[in-house]
C-alpha cells in the first residue's frame, strides 16, 4: 500500500465569492521531492495554509502524516518544516540566539546539516537577522528548516531572491535530506528549471483544482509543439483540437498542444496544414502555455458570465 | 575495483531537451568521442545525482534509457558499465538511424572548407576509436 | 518556553526601558511640584491602560501578520505554552514601562515619609491589574476575528470607577475581570485565528464582559430612534415642557414653584400659602448637598482618598492620616522631622489604642475631622482638639458637611435627618453643638434628591425633589419650613402626575434587558456598591414597580430576541446545542444577548457564501 503525507478530500475553501480551492482531491506519496506549481491565486498558500490548520476548510477534509490538518499537535508540528515565502524570522534576534533557540525545540537538529547550508551564505552568528539581506535570510531560514530534520517540508517559493551560488546550495540541501532523510519535501516554486532538476512529481494547481499530477518528464512528454504552415489564414486557437497556445511568427503557425502523441500531423493536415514539424520544447514553455490556456479560459469565462 | 571516470557532464537550463536525454546524450557523445572506453565504471545513480544537483530518478532514468539502448550494462553490486557494443535496432530504425546522423553531418559541414577525402579519412579514423573492426 | 519569553521581551527591551526613563523623569518632575501621592491620579489611569491596551493590541498584531503567525505558531510547542510565553513577555515589558517608575517613586518617598501606608502598594497593584486587563483586552481584540472585543475595554473603566466598600472587594473584582480576559486571550490564541471561541463556557464569559457596553449601546439608540427625530420636529420634551412633569418645575419662578408644590400637595391643604409667600426673599437661596458623600474606607486606594491631610501652617507641620495606624502623624514640612500624632484623644507623643479612628475619618476646612457619626474641631494655635457634635445611635453621617457662611449656618445630613446649626456656636470646641433645627429627610438618600433653600424673612424654606422621590421614575417635591424659633413645619409633600419622557425611555435600561440588568445587575450592584446611587439600591430595587405596558414590552423583546437568535442560529453552521445555547443567551441577556450572537458567530460568512451558493 502507498503511504500518503498529505491526503485531502473533497477540500473546498471559499472567501467570500471567491473559490480558493475546488473539492481538491490530492494525495501526494511519502519521500520525494514534489514541486506545486501554479499562476498566483491558484490556490496554493491557501492549501498549506489549510493543511498546517492555520484556515479552515469550508468543506472536505485534509491530513498531514495521517492526521487530521485542524488537529495538529505539538509533536506533529515539530515534524513538519514550513518555510514561507517572505523568509519569516524573529528580526531582532541574531542568527546564533536563534539557532541556540531552535536546537532546544528540535531533538532532530541536525548540526551537520546547518553548517553545510548556511556555509554557502554570508550569514555571521552575531549579525542581527534585520540586517541580513534577502539571500541570506532565505539561507538561513533554509538552513534552520533543514537543520530540524523534518519528516515533511513544506516551501513556498524557497529560492525567490536567491542568486546562483545560493539556489545550488539549496538544491544541494533538498536532494541530500530528500535522500539521506527520507524526507517527504512538498515545495512550491516558480522556477522551472529548479524544478526540472529536483522534482520527482509535478503537481500543477490551477484555479483551486489538480490539473496534473506526475514526474515533470512525464508532463514534458504530454505537451507537444508543432511548426506548420497553412494555406490562407491560420485557425483560431478555439478551432484547434487540444491547443494550448497558437501564436504566428513570420507566416508560420506555432501551436503547442496536450495530450496528442500519435496522429496530430494528420490532423493539422485535415484542418489544412500543408506541412508540419514538431520540435521539442522543455519544461518551462510547456508549463507555461499550459497555465497560459487556463488563463485565457478562465478570463473568457468571465466575460461570458458577464 | 574498477575506478570510477569522471563524467564530464553539464546540465544546462533553457535546454529544450529534458534533463534526463541531456544526460543520455552527453554520455553517448563521450562514448562516441571516445573518453568513455568500453567498461570503464559510471558514477553510481547518487553519486551523479549530487553531482549534478539532479534528482536521482532522473539519473536512473537515463541510466535506464542508456542500458536499453546496449550502450551500457549493469552489473548487480558493481554498478553501471560501459558496454560492448551491441545491436538492439530493427533493420528499418537502424537505417533511420544512420540517414538521420549522416544528414546532420551533412548538415554540420556544409560550409566547412575540407574536400571529400579529408573529411573521409578523419571519421575513418573516429570509427575506429569505437572499435569497429 | 523560556527561550520563547526571553526572545519576545528582548524583542520590546529597548522600548520598555526608554519609557521608563521617560516616566520616571517626569514623576520626579511631579513630585518637585507638589507631592507625587497628592496627584490627581486620573493621569496615570489613562497612562497605564492606554499603554496596556496598545502594547497588547501591537504586539499581537505584528505577531498575527500572516507569515509571522505560521512562523510563529508552527512548532513544536502547544498553543497555550506560546501563548504563555509571550504574554509573560508582555505583562513584564508592561509593568516595567507603566508601573515600575510609579512603584520605585512610591519606595522612595516612603522610606522618608512618616505615612507609608500598605496601601500605596495596594494601588501599585490595582493599576499593574489595570494594565494587565488592558493588555489582555487589547491582545483579545487582535486575536479574536472580529472587532467585538472593543466592546471590553469599557470593563477597565468599571474597574476604576467602581467604587466598592472593601479594599478586598475591589481587588476581587479586579482579579475575576483580569482572569476572565486572561482566560478569552489564551482560548482565542490557536493556529486558525479567524475562528470564533466555539466552547460555551468561553462565549459565557466573552458575553459578560460585553454586556456592559452593549447595554449602554443599545440604551443609547434611544437618542437615534426617539431624541434625535423629536428634536427635529421641534417636539421634545425638553423644549416643549410636559405640563405636570417634574420638569416642569423649570419654568416657574420660586413663588410660582411653592404655590404649584402647595397646590399639589398630598398633605393636607397648606391654608397659608399667602402669607408665606410673603415671607419669601426671592432669589436669597441655594443649595444643600444632599449626594451620598462616598467616603474613604481603612485600606482605601489612597487615590480615592487624596485629601486626607491638615495643615498646620503656622508651625509648618503637615498632619497626614495614616490607615496603617488610623490616626494622622505630623511631619515637619520642611525638615521631616516626626511631630507627634492626633489621635481622637488629641494630640499625643506616644500612640495608645483610644487615640485610633474606628473609621477613616474626613477632613473639612483645615479644623473639621468627621468620622461616622462625629464631629471633631482642630484648633492648631492652642494645640487642641474637641468633639462638637455626635449624632445619635444609629445615625450616620451621609453627606459632607457644609459651611454657609452667606447665611450663617451649618448643614450635614445623616441617613435619617438634615442637621443645621448655627455657625457661631458651632466652632466652640469646649461644648458640643446643638443643632438649630433637624428636619427628617423624605426617604433614603439614594433618591437623589435636590436640596435647595429660600430664605425667609423669620426662617428658611427647604425644598426637596428628586425625579425617583417616591421610587424609580415617580418624581416628587416638598417644602419644609425651618422658624426661626426651632420649630419645623412640613408643609406640603407632592407627586408629578407625568413622566417628561414615555415609558418606554423612562424605562428603557430595563426591557432591553430585563432579567440581567433588570434584575441580576442592580441586585449585585446594591449589594456590591451600597454607595452608589447612579443604579437602583438593593433596599428599593423590590419597590420597583414597572409600569405594566413596559413588562409587556421587556417580555415582547426578550421573545424577539431569542426568537431572532434561534432562527439565525438554523442559518450558521452550529450545533444543534449551540444553537439552544445561544437562544438561551438571548433570552437571558435580551437584547444585549442578541447583539452579541451577532458579534461571536460567522454568520456574516455563512450569509454570503449561501447567496453563492444559491446562484
Amino acid at each position: 500500500m502507498t503511504e500518503y503525507t498529505v491526503k485531502t478530500h473533497g477540500l473546498t475553501k471559499q472567501f467570500g465569492t471567491k473559490i480558493a480551492l475546488n473539492a481538491l482531491d490530492l494525495q501526494i506519496e511519502k519521500g520525494g521531492i514534489h514541486a506545486l506549481i501554479g499562476s498566483n491565486g491558484a490556490g496554493k498558500s491557501t492549501l498549506f495554509r489549510i493543511l498546517l490548520g492555520f484556515e479552515t476548510p469550508t468543506s472536505g477534509s485534509s491530513t498531514l502524516l495521517d492526521i487530521d490538518s485542524q488537529a495538529l499537535t505539538p509533536e506533529m508540528r515539530g515534524k513538519i518544516g514550513y518555510v514561507n515565502e517572505e523568509h519569516t524570522l524573529p528580526n531582532w534576534m541574531n542568527a546564533a540566539s536563534l539557532t541556540k533557540m531552535q536546537k532546544k525545540l528540535y531533538p532532530l537538529w541536525n548540526q551537520n546539516v546547518y553548517d553545510n547550508v548556511i556555509e554557502n551564505f554570508d550569514v555571521a552568528p552575531d549579525q542581527k537577522i534585520a540586517g541580513l539581506s534577502r539571500g541570506e535570510r532565505a539561507g538561513l531560514n533554509l538552513a534552520t528548516a533543514l537543520a530540524q530534520s523534518p519528516e515533511l517540508l513544506i516551501l513556498d517559493e524557497p529560492t525567490l531572491g536567491l542568486d546562483v551560488v545560493a539556489k545550488q546550495a539549496f538544491l544541494e540541501a533538498l536532494l541530500f535530506i530528500g535522500t539521506e532523510n527520507e524526507s517527504t519535501i512538498i515545495y512550491c516554486s516558480h522556477q522551472m528549471e529548479e524544478i526540472e532538476r529536483v522534482a520527482d512529481s509535478l503537481i500543477i494547481l490551477e484555479r483551486g483544482e489538480v490539473k496534473n499530477q506526475s514526474t515533470p518528464d512525464d508532463f514534458c512528454e504530454r505537451i507537444q509543439y508543432w511548426i506548420a504552415n497553412f494555406y490562407g489564414k491560420a485557425p483560431d486557437i478555439n478551432d484547434i483540437k487540444a491547443a494550448l497556445s497558437v501564436k504566428n511568427i513570420e507566416g508560420q503557425t506555432h501551436i503547442i498542444c496536450l495530450d496528442q502523441q500519435i496522429g496530430y500531423r494528420e490532423y493539422l493536415a485535415s484542418i489544412g496544414a500543408s506541412d508540419a514539424v514538431e520540435v521539442p520544447i522543455n519544461l518551462d514553455n510547456a508549463v507555461n502555455a499550459f497555465l497560459a490556456k487556463n488563463h485565457k479560459r478562465s478570463q473568457s469565462k468571465l466575460i461570458v458570465g458577464a | 575495483m574498477t575506478k570510477i571516470v569522471a563524467l564530464a557532464l553539464q546540465i544546462v537550463p533553457g535546454d529544450a531537451r529534458p534533463i534526463f536525454r541531456q544526460i543520455v546524450d552527453g554520455i553517448r557523445e563521450d562514448i562516441a568521442n571516445g573518453k568513455l572506453p568500453v567498461g570503464s565504471k559510471l558514477p553510481s545513480v547518487r553519486g551523479l545525482a549530487m553531482q549534478l544537483t539532479v534528482n536521482a530518478n532522473t539519473i536512473a532514468k537515463a541510466y535506464n534509457e542508456l542500458v536499453c539502448q546496449g550502450l551500457l550494462e549493469s552489473h548487480k553490486g558493481l554498478g553501471m558499465f560501459i558496454a560492448k557494443p551491441t545491436q538492439l535496432l530493427s533493420d528499418e530504425a537502424q537505417e533511420n538511424c544512420l540517414k538521420a546522423a549522416i544528414a546532420s553531418f551533412n548538415n554540420a559541414v556544409m560550409y566547412l572548407d575540407y574536400s571529400a577525402e579529408e573529411m573521409t579519412e578523419q571519421l575513418l579514423n573516429e570509427l575506429k576509436k569505437l572499435n569497429r573492426d | 518556553m523560556f527561550e520563547l519569553f526571553k526572545a519576545e521581551f528582548n524583542r520590546y527591551k529597548k522600548y520598555a526601558m526608554g519609557i521608563f526613563v521617560i516616566l520616571m523623569g517626569f514623576l520626579i518632575f511631579l513630585n518637585r511640584i507638589m507631592p507625587l501621592l497628592e496627584f490627581d491620579t486620573e493621569y496615570q489611569f489613562i497612562q497605564v491602560c492606554l499603554f496596556g491596551a496598545l502594547f497588547g493590541i501591537v504586539q499581537f498584531a505584528l505577531l498575527k501578520r500572516k507569515n509571522s503567525w505560521t512562523y510563529l505558531i508552527h512548532r513544536p510547542m502547544s498553543e497555550f505554552k506560546i501563548h504563555t510565553a509571550l504574554v509573560a513577555a508582555g505583562v513584564l515589558i508592561v509593568f516595567i514601562a507603566a508601573v515600575l517608575p510609579f512603584l520605585i517613586m512610591v519606595i522612595s518617598i516612603d522610606i522618608v515619609s512618616s505615612v507609608g501606608d500598605y496601601r500605596h502598594y495596594v494601588y501599585c497593584l490595582n493599576i499593574l491589574m489595570l494594565a494587565m486587563v488592558s493588555y489582555f483586552i487589547g491582545s483579545y481584540v487582535v486575536l479574536s476575528p472580529n472587532w467585538g472585543a472593543l466592546l471590553m475595554f469599557p470593563m477597565v473603566l468599571y474597574m476604576h470607577v467602581s467604587v466598592p466598600n472593601s479594599i478586598g472587594l475591589s481587588l476581587t473584582t479586579d482579579m475575576v475581570i483580569l482572569v476572565a480576559v486572561y482566560y478569552l486571550s489564551a482560548r482565542s490564541f490557536k493556529a486558525n485565528a479567524n475562528k470564533h471561541l466555539t466552547k460555551k463556557s468561553e462565549m459565557i464569559v466573552a458575553v459578560l464582559m460585553m454586556n456592559l457596553s452593549l447595554s449602554v449601546l443599545v440604551f443609547l439608540s434611544q437618542v437615534l430612534i426617539y431624541h434625535m427625530p423629536l428634536y427635529i420636529m421641534g417636539t421634545h420634551p425638553d423644549i416643549n415642557v410636559v405640563k405636570d412633569s417634574y420638569q416642569s418645575l423649570w419654568d416657574m419662578s420660586e413663588k410660582e414653584q411653592i404655590r404649584y408644590i402647595i397646590d399639589q400637595s398630598n398633605l393636607e391643604k397648606y391654608s397659608e400659602t399667602e402669607q408665606l409667600l410673603a415671607r419669601v426673599k426671592e432669589k436669597s437661596g441655594d443649595s444643600i448637598s444632599a449626594s451620598v458623600e462616598i467616603t474613604p474606607f481603612r485600606g482605601q486606594l489612597y487615590n480615592k482618598d487624596l485629601q486626607n491631610y491638615l495643615i498646620d501652617a503656622h508651625l509648618g507641620i503637615k498632619w497626614t492620616f495614616s490607615h496603617d495606624e488610623m490616626l494622622l502623624i505630623g511631619q515637619h514640612m520642611k525638615n521631616g522631622r516626626m511631630m507627634g500624632y492626633l489621635g481622637k484623644t488629641g494630640f499625643v507623643d506616644r500612640i495608645s489604642e483610644q487615640d485610633r479612628f474606628d473609621v477613616v475619618p474626613t477632613f473639612k476646612s483645615n479644623r473639621f475631622i468627621k468620622t461616622d457619626d462625629e464631629i471633631y474641631f482642630v484648633k492648631f494655635d492652642e494645640v487642641k482638639l474637641g468633639l462638637i457634635f455626635q449624632l445619635p445611635e444609629g445615625e450616620k453621617f451621609m453627606t459632607k458637611l457644609e459651611y454657609k457662611l452667606k447665611d450663617l449656618f451649618v448643614a450635614v445630613s445623616s441617613n435619617k435627618s438634615l442637621y443645621l446649626f448655627d455657625s457661631v456656636n458651632f466652632t466652640n470646641e469646649q461644648i458640643l453643638a446643638v443643632p438649630s433645627h433637624i428636619i427628617n429627610h423624605p426617604n433614603s438618600l439614594g433618591r437623589k434628591y435636590f436640596l435647595n433653600y429660600i430664605n425667609l424673612t423669620d426662617g428658611r424654606l427647604f425644598n426637596y425633589r428628586s425625579e425617583s422621590y417616591f421610587g424609580i421614575n415617580k418624581a416628587g417635591a416638598n417644602l419644609i419650613v425651618a422658624n426661626n424659633d426651632g420649630s419645623v413645619d412640613y408643609i406640603a409633600e407632592m407627586q408629578f402626575a407625568k413622566n417628561r419622557y414615555p415609558d418606554w425611555v423612562e424605562y428603557m435600561f430595563y426591557w432591553i434587558s430585563p432579567i440581567v440588568n433588570g434584575s441580576l445587575f442592580s441586585i449585585i450592584d446594591g449589594l456590591y456598591e451600597p454607595h452608589d446611587i447612579r443604579y437602583v439600591q438593593i433596599d428599593n430595587f423590590w419597590e420597583i414597580k414597572l409600569p405594566r405596558n413596559v413588562v409587556s414590552l421587556g417580555i415582547i423583546f426578550l421573545i424577539f430576541s431569542s426568537v431572532i437568535t434561534y432562527w439565525m442560529a438554523g442559518k450558521i453552521e452550529i450545533s444543534k446545542s449551540g444553537r439552544y445555547f445561544w437562544t438561551i443567551m438571548a433570552l437571558i441577556f435580551g437584547l444585549p444577548g442578541l447583539v452579541s450572537f451577532f458579534l461571536l458567530n460567522h454568520w456574516l460568512e455563512y450569509i454570503r457564501r449561501g447567496r453563492v451558493l444559491n446562484h
